[in-house]
């Protein structure tokens, strides 16, 4: 490739040089810096303030599952992007085969569905 | 200065490590989790870098994908740190020492 | 203007689309059937789907061709990678059948399925790429699934902990892999393995390769060496094993394994072969440290389910070993490289699944996985104690079995490529192995165990039993027959190399 041709070597320059960076970064400090952990300082919350009750999700359960499902679906449609801007050079074919998909993305809905992942307790 | 594909790839390499250092470092994980996105997130800047560059569509069709599987895998790891709340464990990466050599 | 879009050739992908619409058949019989019929149903379907793809798979064998815009290939390793896969997955499915119904906080029947159905679907997906898009996802649909199996017991807390190492270590794994890949794309211009393999032999010629090559080739090396459990990328391996369910850790042992070693033939050997010459010596070198380390630490396990996890590592060990032979000598690569480590996956998968089968069958007595779990097992059931020697004598490399036929084709592949050492380590480390698997041999005969449970009841379905016995009878069967079928693999691989020379160059 031509881009790479005499170019490259500094690509790679970059690549072994950012890792001995970010390695000397942590590799310093761990060695160097001074080391007192206590308890709040080593709370997942890295804040520093103590936890005041157990850790727990402070969110219902419900709205993980819901935040999941939308993750996943939400996604699928960045498939329809090019098909929908391509769809009068793509024709009947294209037609097709994107219903095909949305009805394998249907199926996995009414998996859901029917699963209870949708409800709202 | 003009930009050129060298300038993305240098972007997306010290995205990467970036990501790799937090993966190796951060203890909470869901701030492991954001790391890892980040290094998948680097390399779609230089699969779209390269896909402009040799003038084929591959790159873009090929960080589409990677990108739904992310998606996936964030999913999944969602519903691992549920779990592991709902047993009443702090989601943090050196309380996972249960099991042993 | 209309674009043309290919109409794919369906019949190419038949096995798959089996495996796919059993897949969403066993999903919503998850979510429609009543609760007390899923055990029956769901485990019937799931056969059937895998049995009709075996069959569908095996009228395929010597046919080769490409559809789906080079998105997808049918050629002699995709078929007999089908094949291998497909028997791993039913006999998984006849090992954990009663597991998932009544142990292990009696997981869910249905989803259970629906995920090894897809990740067995994932896994035929990476064997039959022919482009990296395609194998990068089909190796992730395996992991995903698999992430979730290995916490199905999620009331377990050491269940949780082994599949939130193994997910991190494994997302972090397919970013570097995806990195590589997004390298070997930029310096050849294509996805598509063919295409590949012809823009770097038409840049090589005469001219050392480019950095951008070299960097994408070691980034996918690496990051296929965590998704197949080499030294120094396996920590996720031990705890994986440990925190999964039986029958899952059997699966885990087996089929990503198997897709991820496919997938490294498929980019290793088919898109970068013009390489062969560097990847062989990494490959030489991962294989030496995994071999030795992973017999090394099992020595010192006292619970059988993560001695064998290391004994896992150190079959890994033996695969790559066989894939570091395909190298060039004069020019020409070593021909039975390939053949030596399809046949050491049909070896493993039925040594290695038979040895979880007997760790699941001991647990439903209500035993633990410890060494003293298993003493006097002899006494107690003959016939177990008697299959889970033939199983350990396999895995040590004895001969009759099928271990043994496995490394000898492995040696000798090496042989072949002037690796003289590695064929050395490779004995050496199976005398190693042989401690610790002889030592579960005489805990089970001559020690006896401290707590009686002979009378407790067995509540194994049959198909545990089945499967027990059709996996003795492979180690020992395809062991004394190991002939024709290591022809066969030779045939199918040499297919492979004269479809990619018909459609690359």
């Amino acid at each position: 490739m031509e881009f790479l041709g005499s170019n490259w070597i500094v690509v790679v320059f970059m690549v072994v040089a950012t890792f001995i960076m970010g390695f000397a970064m942590a590799g310093i400090s761990s060695v160097v810096g001074p080391s007192r952990p206590n308890k709040a300082k080593s709370a997942p919350y890295e804040s520093g303030i103590p936890d005041i009750k157990p850790v727990r999700p402070q969110f219902t359960a419900r709205f993980y599952v819901i935040g999941m499902l939308f993750v996943i679906f939400d996604l699928e449609a960045a498939f329809m992007y090019p098909w929908a801007v391509n769809f009068d050079v793509l024709g009947m074919g294209g037609f097709v085969h994107m219903m095909i998909f949305v009805s394998l993305l249907l199926l996995s809905y009414v998996y859901a569905w029917k699963k209870g992942a949708l409800e709202w307790v | 200065m003009d930009l050129t594909t060298n300038h993305f790839l240098f972007v997306s390499a010290a995205l990467f490590v970036i990501g790799m250092m937090g993966v190796l470092t951060r203890r909470n994980i869901l701030i492991v989790f954001m790391c890892v996105e980040m290094m998948v997130a680097a390399v779609g800047i230089s699969l779209v870098a390269f896909s402009h560059e040799t003038a084929t569509i591959n790159g873009q069709v090929f960080f589409l994908f990677a990108l739904a599987v992310a998606a996936a895998e964030s999913a999944v790891g969602l519903a691992i740190v549920v779990a592991l709340s709902r047993q009443g464990r702090a989601p943090d990466v050196e309380e996972m020492q249960t099991l042993r050599n | 203007m209309t674009v043309h879009l290919e109409n794919p050739d369906w019949g190419m992908v038949l096995p798959q689309l089996i495996v796919l619409v059993a897949a969403i058949v066993v999903s919503l019989l998850d979510a429609f059937l009543p609760k007390e019929r899923h055990f029956t149903v769901i485990t019937g379907v799931t056969l059937a789907g895998f049995g009709a793809a075996i069959v569908a798979q095996l009228s395929q064998r010597g046919e080769t061709g490409t559809t789906f815009h080079g998105l997808f290939q049918l050629d002699g390793l995709t078929v007999f990678l089908n094949l291998v896969i497909l028997v791993a997955a039913v006999l998984t499915v006849l090992i954990s059948a009663s597991y998932v119904e009544y142990l292990d906080s009696k997981m869910g029947t249905g989803e259970f399925y629906t995920l090894l159905t897809f990740a067995v679907f994932g896994a035929m997906l990476t064997a039959s790429a022919g482009d990296m898009v395609m194998l990068y996802v089909g190796i992730e649909l395996t992991s995903i699934a698999t992430y979730i199996l290995t916490a199905f017991a999620k009331r377990r807390t050491t269940a949780l902990e082994g599949a939130f190492k193994y997910f991190l270590l494994g997302l972090f794994a397919s970013a570097i892999l995806l990195y590589g890949m997004s390298w070997i794309y930029g310096s050849t211009g294509s996805t598509g393995l063919n295409e590949i393999s012809a823009s770097l032999t038409a840049a090589l010629t005469g001219s050392e390769p480019n950095a951008g090559m070299i960097l994408g080739m070691l980034l996918v090396i690496v990051g296929f060496s965590f998704k197949l459990a080499a030294v120094p990328f396996h920590f996720w391996t031990p705890d994986a094993y440990d925190g999964a369910p039986t029958p899952v850790t059997g699966y885990m042992s087996v089929i990503p394994k198997a897709a991820a070693a496919v997938a490294m033939i498929r980019i290793l050997v088919q898109g970068l072969e013009s390489l062969a010459d560097d990847w062989t010596m990494v490959l030489a070198v991962l294989a030496f440290v995994t071999m030795l380390f992973g017999n090394i630490v099992a020595i010192s396990q006292t619970d059988v389910k993560r001695m064998l996890a290391y004994s896992s590592i150190a079959h890994t060990g033996y695969m790559i070993a066989g894939i570091a032979a395909f190298r060039l000598i004069d020019g020409m690569a070593g021909e039975r490289s390939i053949s030596s480590v399809l046949y050491y996956l049909i070896a493993y998968t039925f040594m290695n699944i038979g040895a979880f089968a007997i760790v699941v069958w001991v647990q439903h007595r209500g035993d633990g996985t410890t060494l003293g779990d298993f003493a006097g097992l002899a006494s107690r059931s003959p016939l177990a104690a008697l299959a889970m020697t033939v199983f350990l004598v396999s895995l040590m490399g004895i001969p009759p079995t099928i271990g043994f036929y496995a490394k000898y084709y492995v040696i000798v592949a090496l042989l072949e490529s002037n690796l003289l050492w590695l064929a050395m380590t490779i004995v050496m480390a199976s005398a190693i192995s042989a401690y610790f698997y002889l030592r579960v041999v005489a805990v089970m005969y001559f020690q006896e165990k401290s707590e009686d449970t002979t009378g407790r009841p067995i509540v194994a379905s049959p198909l545990l039993n089945l499967g027990i016995g059709v996996m003795v009878v492979g180690v020992l069967a395809l062991g004394l027959f190991s002939s024709p079928i290591i022809n066969l693999a030779n045939d199918w691989t040499n297919l492979f190399s004269v479809a990619a020379l018909a459609m690359g160059r």
